[in-house]
């Protein structure tokens, strides 16, 4: 191959090489037709994949929601829902809210020792304004606080995730009360207690009743069962939680109420459904991180995460509040596909973008949470 | 030598102090093998690309072939049969699964441009060479590749789709000359834009390359926690101090008393856009990356992000893990109680 340089010096070589095409112009002209075409076309796709930068990475996510050097993730939660979120008497937390919270705080690379929980009240939701142990106010991270997406709410500027979960409004009554309810309208002039701040109150207006609105929803149950109020209305995975007992041996909660009674779930055949959502605040790669975690935990092959955390909370109640659903059991489909740049391993196998499994409170995630001996209080 | 300034340059983030001090610690091997490691994939695009135009300006219109005018065709004259073979290999070796049809192509269209002048009279050999090969290594090569095409299409990556399959059948159709009064100019400016453009883009993948590893320093008084942990790249250890140029390009000098541990925080490398695969050999991957297995990247070590990590369990009695800068433990993890 090495000797062929001799033919430029060779004429009859050139010279037949020049002429044999230039017989057939014709194919000159259409090769050179097709050089140029392939030249645009194969210069225009080599830039196109050199300097695509495709999605960001899970780490580029990260950094641009300024995670990258902390050391703790503050997340904003209720204290006195059982089932959804409770504090307890030794201040830990148990509930679905808060494992979905470690379920998150674990795929932003937060394990369960480095995420801060912290009681947030209805109204704080919005501004993601939790008090700390001192009682002064912190900006948490996220808010996980059984906090329904509405147009209005996002209208407000509140940035919502996927929803986790899917519920609806419902009614809680005192056992012993004759009244039947089967809609909003059976409450026509009762007085019914509700959250300050949540979609159930604007409902009752329309119905005809009298709302009384309260910041948290166990002084709703107290004065429920004070006879203070005939009802009580708001989520119905919120409601579950004070229908059935509480299980024996387990630690008494933070938030304790008096003077319990026996009382009654009722479904009033409410159409709309409420769709809990994470506030995460105005950074739009935190919602991203956010919508990935729960993407992944839909969409992934370690999607026992949320039905573990269903299972354990809120399956169990559903036995004590029918026939009234206290959610659906199955994580709302993500509203759209979350991208991020993996590696090629990691979409064939692995769990999710960011970890080893490890961490996150496994010890607390027993087959069933509940295992109570009768109805009533 | 000026990309090997250069990089330093750019490593110590344009100030004078940290690059001399760089100059003194960093090995000129070190700087030479990444370089190498880095650029090797252009040598092969050189070598190929120039003695393509070379021979298509010497078939199309050989009277302007002049090795002693054009440098393109004094190159082409003076490269060696085994440089090329040579390139071929070290291109297949080193070029991503993307741009080998490419690489096919040009290989193609090189041997029937040379078949084409050695050989002008046996025709049977120029049919083989210039029309009966290409079809065959078109066809089995677009067989082989068949499954990523309508991959990268469902993933809407068209230009590597057209990647994939373009230069194969381009190499069915070029293997001939080019009008004689075009050759010239399209020849010479095609050389003149590969010699234009390439410098630049050597340039800027050079700057990118990592040239010191990447450390994490776990900082604190001998008997005491870790304070600090200092994240950046590893200049050296003296037998008094451990130098680190930290993230923000700050020279940290750590006295080796205070250096409690140090981590060697693995370089992921850039993770791929594509997620376009022929047979699980992905196509961002060259051929060494697909033989040579590599350590698979996990979730970085907490001290690669820079944390302080956690301490030991707490004594009964002691206070819980109280990290500066945080409100305070309001929660402890969720304590499962006694179920």
């Amino acid at each position: 191959m090495g000797q062929d340089d001799e033919t430029s010096g060779d004429p009859p070589a050139t010279a037949a090489a020049a002429t044999a095409p230039a017989r057939r112009p014709g194919s000159r002209q259409v090769r050179l037709a097709a050089l140029l075409f392939l030249l645009v076309v194969l210069a225009a796709a080599a830039v196109r994949v050199i300097v695509a930068s495709g999605p960001p990475t899970w780490d580029e996510l990260r950094e641009r929601a300024g995670l990258t050097n902390r050391d703790r993730l503050i997340i904003g939660v209720k204290d006195d829902q059982p089932g959804v979120a409770q504090r307890l008497e030794n201040g830990a937390f148990e509930g679905f809210d808060i494992d979905i919270a470690y379920m998150i705080a674990e795929d932003l690379g937060f394990d369960a020792p480095e995420v801060t929980l912290l009681s947030i009240e209805s109204e704080d939701r919005a501004r993601r304004q939790a008090r700390d142990a001192d009682g002064s106010f912190v900006t948490v991270d996220l808010v996980i606080a059984s906090y329904s997406i509405t147009e209005q709410r996002r209208d407000q500027g509140v940035v919502f995730s996927f929803p986790y979960l899917e519920t609806e409004q419902s009614v809680l009554t005192l056992a012993s009360n004759p009244r039947q309810v089967a809609s909003l309208r059976d409450l026509d002039r009762a007085k019914v207690c509700t959250l300050g701040t949540s979609t159930s109150e604007q409902r009752l207006r329309e119905a005809g009743a009298s709302p009384i609105g309260r910041n948290r929803i166990s002084e709703c149950v107290q004065a429920l069962y004070d006879g203070e109020v005939d009802a009580v209305t708001t989520d119905a995975a919120i409601l579950a939680g004070f229908v059935g007992p509480r299980p024996p041996g387990e630690l008494p909660p933070a938030t304790k109420l008096l003077r319990r009674k026996e009382l009654r779930h009722w479904d009033i055949g409410a159409e709309s459904a409420e769709k809990w959502g994470v506030n995460t605040g105005p950074v739009p790669e935190m919602r991203d991180l956010v919508n990935l975690s729960l993407y992944q935990s839909a969409k992934g092959p370690d999607g026992d995460r949320w039905k573990a955390a269903f299972d354990r909370y809120l399956a169990s109640e559903q036995q004590y509040s029918n026939p009234q659903q206290v959610a659906v059991g199955r994580q709302p489909e993500p509203e759209e596909k979350v991208e991020v740049r993996q590696w090629p391993w990691e979409r064939w196998a692995l769990p999710s973008p960011s970890r080893p499994r490890s961490g996150v409170p496994t010890a607390a995630r027993g087959p069933s949470r509940r295992n109570r001996r009768s109805s009533g209080c | 030598m000026l990309l090997l300034v250069l990089r330093l340059w750019r490593l110590s983030r344009q100030d004078m102090p940290t690059m001399l001090l760089l100059v003194q610690y960093v090995s000129p091997l070190g700087l030479l093998s990444a370089l190498l490691i880095a650029l090797v994939w252009a040598f092969p695009l050189v070598v190929l690309v120039l003695a393509v135009l070379g021979r298509l300006l010497q078939v199309s219109a050989p009277e302007r072939f002049d090795p002693e005018r054009s440098l393109l065709a004094y190159g082409t004259v003076r490269t060696p049969g085994w440089v090329l073979v040579a390139a071929i290999a070290l291109a297949t070796l080193t070029w991503q699964l993307r741009f080998l049809p490419l690489l096919l192509m040009l290989s193609l269209w090189l041997l029937a441009l040379r078949t084409r002048l050695r050989h002008p009279e046996r025709a049977r050999r120029l049919l083989v060479t210039g029309l009966v090969l290409p079809v065959v290594a078109a066809a089995a090569i677009l067989a082989w590749l068949a499954p990523a095409v309508p991959a990268a299409l469902r993933q809407g990556e068209v230009a590597t789709a057209l990647l994939l399959v373009v230069p194969p059948l381009g190499a069915v159709v070029l293997t001939g000359p080019v009008p004689r009064p075009v050759a010239p100019v399209l020849t010479r400016t095609l050389a003149y834009t590969v010699a234009a453009v390439l410098p630049p883009v050597m340039g800027v993948v050079f700057l990118r390359v990592p040239l010191l590893p990447a450390v994490a320093v776990e900082v604190g008084p001998e008997a005491g926690p870790v304070r600090e942990v200092v994240r950046g790249e590893a200049v050296t250890v003296t037998d008094r101090m451990t130098i680190v140029l930290d993230g923000r390009g700050e020279v940290r000098f750590l006295p080796n008393d205070r250096v409690r541990g140090q981590l060697l925080c693995p370089d992921p490398g850039r993770v791929p856009v594509s997620r376009v695969d022929v047979y699980g050999w992905h196509v961002e991957e060259t051929a060494l990356d697909w033989m040579i297995p590599r350590q698979p990247v996990g979730r970085p070590d907490p001290r690669c992000l820079g944390r302080v990590p956690a301490p030991g369990p707490a004594l009964p009695g002691t206070p819980g893990p109280v990290l500066p800068g945080t409100p305070g433990p309001a929660a402890s993890p969720p304590s499962p109680g006694p179920r």
